[in-house]
């Protein structure tokens, strides 16, 4: 109500400013009675009343539409928000899908990536081995492709996974054969192909000549010159060489007892590393050849005497039959001393074959004690050499410590090398002067004991004949 | 009996002793030839040679003079020489066996040293080899010279024993 008067207010208070016109329009139909004038002004509040009423109801239609736009907007509001209710659902629902793809797919292909590190480390190892392995040498180039495969980074194929087993079984089929097969060889045969018999993985033996034990060549450089097998540089001794011949000679099937290194090759190699004869004799120093050259004089001289011994007991025992003094052995001389007094007395006799004897027996016995002499002194100058290769190791020990068996390696060779060197020389020497002393002994025996009883025993055959 | 397996095992005694038990082997196969050979001798052998002699000296009929005497020394000193044959050698043979086996100790200890300075290590079971070797023709040679100790002392005893004898029956009168 309070409205509706303010309305009017305003309503009369426009219509006072409007109404001049009007009034002056009205002027031009003047009011001629208070009467009409209150009709005017009835009239005038009727229309006026009117025109409140139509706005009033325009604004209330006003009102209406603007509530109606309003109703309107939040319906759309509301619609589009539940649109984003239900999209946000849609995103939400679909993150949590590719969660549980991208699980999926991570559990499916972490399946698949242990599979395939495994087979890169299988190919990697594997590979290794085969680069190692003797057979590769029957079969070259299998080792690369499956180093290729540990070393790729995208994923391996197929046919690249059947290679590691197909090249497992080829290999562990392979270990179980004795094959030969025609195989260049590093220093043999001017790099011609010459026939190898390889035993297992074990190791092989090359047919050029005679049997040669070949190894695995672990070198670039021999490898990218196309040999995959060296000749051993320094081969075994007979005792094996004699067993790969029988190897080689081996019929299809027939069982012989042949080399088998389980080290596959290492042991064989080590006979580089051991020293021959000669090195070793090096190792002995100054008393292995002290040693070397007393033993070679005194066999040299031992044998002489042996030699002219074994003459002289032949020259006796063939005086010891014959009546005619020869004066070319001893027995011959004491004959002859004899034939010179044999009327005079029996102790003229006696004492002039004495004599005789004496004259001959130190003949026998030269250089006898010399070889005792050599036979006894070689070991002592083995144990000499001993002593010094002993001496020579601890001055190691206290200047390096014992921290490495190596160091003290030289002294001990010394010490062993002259200590076998020594016996080695005193086992020869002793034998010579053992056949020595008793070829001398015997024909002692005879001049002494017998040279009597050979010339009594002619002398009666003379006066009896 | 099983003589392929006791071959083998032979075998495999004389490969884990090393080169110096073959040579200790023929030296004792030697030294018993020679002993066997001598107690063949005293056996089978002497009898006749002493016969022999002792028919010599008693046919003749002269037993005193110088000449008798000396042929009588000579008789003694043949048989002598048959009886004392092979018995230096025996000895030298008792006397060398030993010394093989000191050089087969010494030979095994420089393997053992071989496998120290090549392998660099001291591990026990790689030098087992080595001291196998040394060990072995120790005790090879020490079993060789004393069975060939006793006889060879026997023998000696034997021989001049016998000598005695026959100068004892080799009467002068």
């Amino acid at each position: 109500m309070k409205t509706l008067i303010k309305s009017i207010a305003a309503a009369s208070m426009a219509m006072g400013l409007v109404a001049a016109p009007a009034f002056a329009q009205a002027d031009r139909e003047p009011v001629n009675s208070i009467s009409q004038l209150i009709d005017r002004v009835r009239q005038d509040a009727r229309e006026a009343e009117a025109e409140n009423q139509r706005r009033l109801q325009e604004f209330r239609a006003d009102r209406d539409r603007q509530a109606a736009l309003l109703a309107q907007a939040r319906s759309t509001l509301a619609a589009l928000e539940a649109q984003a209710d239900q999209a946000e659902a849609q995103f939400e629902a679909n993150s949590a899908r590719i969660a549980e793809l991208d699980q999926q797919l991570r559990e499916e292909q972490g399946a698949f990536g242990e599979l395939f590190g495994a087979a890169r480390q299988a190919g990697g190892e594997f590979g290794a081995i085969l680069q190692s392995s003797l057979i590769s040498a029957q079969y070259p180039g299998r080792a690369e492709p499956l180093l290729e495969l540990a070393e790729s980074r995208t994923l391996p194929e197929r046919n690249q996974l059947d290679q590691i087993w197909r090249t497992l079984i080829q290999e562990m089929n392979a270990q179980a054969e004795v094959v030969t097969f025609q195989r260049r060889v590093l220093g043999l045969n001017e790099g011609q192909p010459v026939p190898v018999t390889r035993v297992g993985p074990f190791n092989a033996v090359a047919e050029s000549g005679g049997p040669v034990y070949v190894q695995w060549t672990t070198e670039e450089s021999n490898r990218a010159a196309g040999y995959n097998l060296t000749a051993l540089e320094q081969q075994p001794p007979g005792r094996l060489m004699g067993a790969a011949s029988a190897l080689l000679n081996a019929e299809p099937g027939e069982i012989v007892a042949g080399p088998v290194d389980p080290s596959r090759g290492a042991l064989l190699r080590i006979y580089k590393d051991v020293p021959d004869l000669q090195e070793r004799f090096a190792q002995g120093g100054i008393v292995a050849i002290i040693i070397a050259v007393l033993l070679v004089l005194s066999a040299a001289f031992g044998l002489f005497r042996l030699f002219s011994l074994l003459m002289t007991t032949s020259a006796i025992n063939a005086q010891k039959r014959r009546s005619t003094a020869s004066k070319s052995n001893p027995l011959g001389r004491i004959m002859l001393a004899y034939e010179e007094v044999k009327d005079r007395p029996i102790e003229t006799i006696e004492l002039k074959i004495d004599e005789a004897i004496l004259r001959e027996t130190p003949k026998l016995e030269f250089g006898l004690n010399f070889l005792k002499l050599a036979a006894g002194v070689a070991p002592l100058l083995g144990l000499l050499g001993t002593v010094t290769g002993m001496i020579r190791t601890f001055t190691q020990i206290t200047l390096f410590g014992t921290g490495d068996p190596r160091i003290m390696a030289g002294g001990i060779s010394e010490a062993l090398v002259t200590t076998v060197s020594g016996l080695i020389a005193a086992i020869p020497l002793l034998f010579i002067h053992s056949f020595a002393a008793s070829f001398a002994r015997g024909a002692q025996q005879a001049l002494e004991e017998q040279a009597a009883g050979i010339i009594a025993r002619h002398a009666e055959e003379k006066s009896a004949g | 009996m099983d003589f392929q397996g006791a071959l083998t095992s032979l075998q495999e005694f004389l490969e884990r002793g090393g080169p110096v038990l073959n040579w200790i082997m023929a030296l004792t196969f030697v030294m018993w030839a020679f002993i066997l050979e001598r107690l063949a001798y005293f056996g089978f052998a002497h009898k006749s040679v002493r016969d022999r002699a002792l028919k010599e000296w008693g046919a003749r009929g002269d037993h005193h003079s110088w000449h008798a005497l000396a042929i009588r020394d000579q008789l003694i000193s043949e048989v002598k020489a048959k009886a004392e044959q092979n018995v230096e050698l025996i000895k030298t043979l008792v006397a060398v066996a030993p010394l093989f086996g000191l050089l087969g100790t010494v030979t095994g200890m420089v393997s053992v040293f071989d496998v120290m300075s090549i392998s660099g290590s001291s591990d026990a079971r790689a030098m087992s080899a080595g001291v196998a070797r040394a060990t072995i023709p120790t005790m090879a040679g020490m079993v060789a010279a004393l069975s060939g100790l006793l006889f060879s002392n026997q023998i000696e005893r034997m021989a001049k024993r016998r000598v005695h004898e026959l100068a004892d029956d080799l009467e002068v009168e």
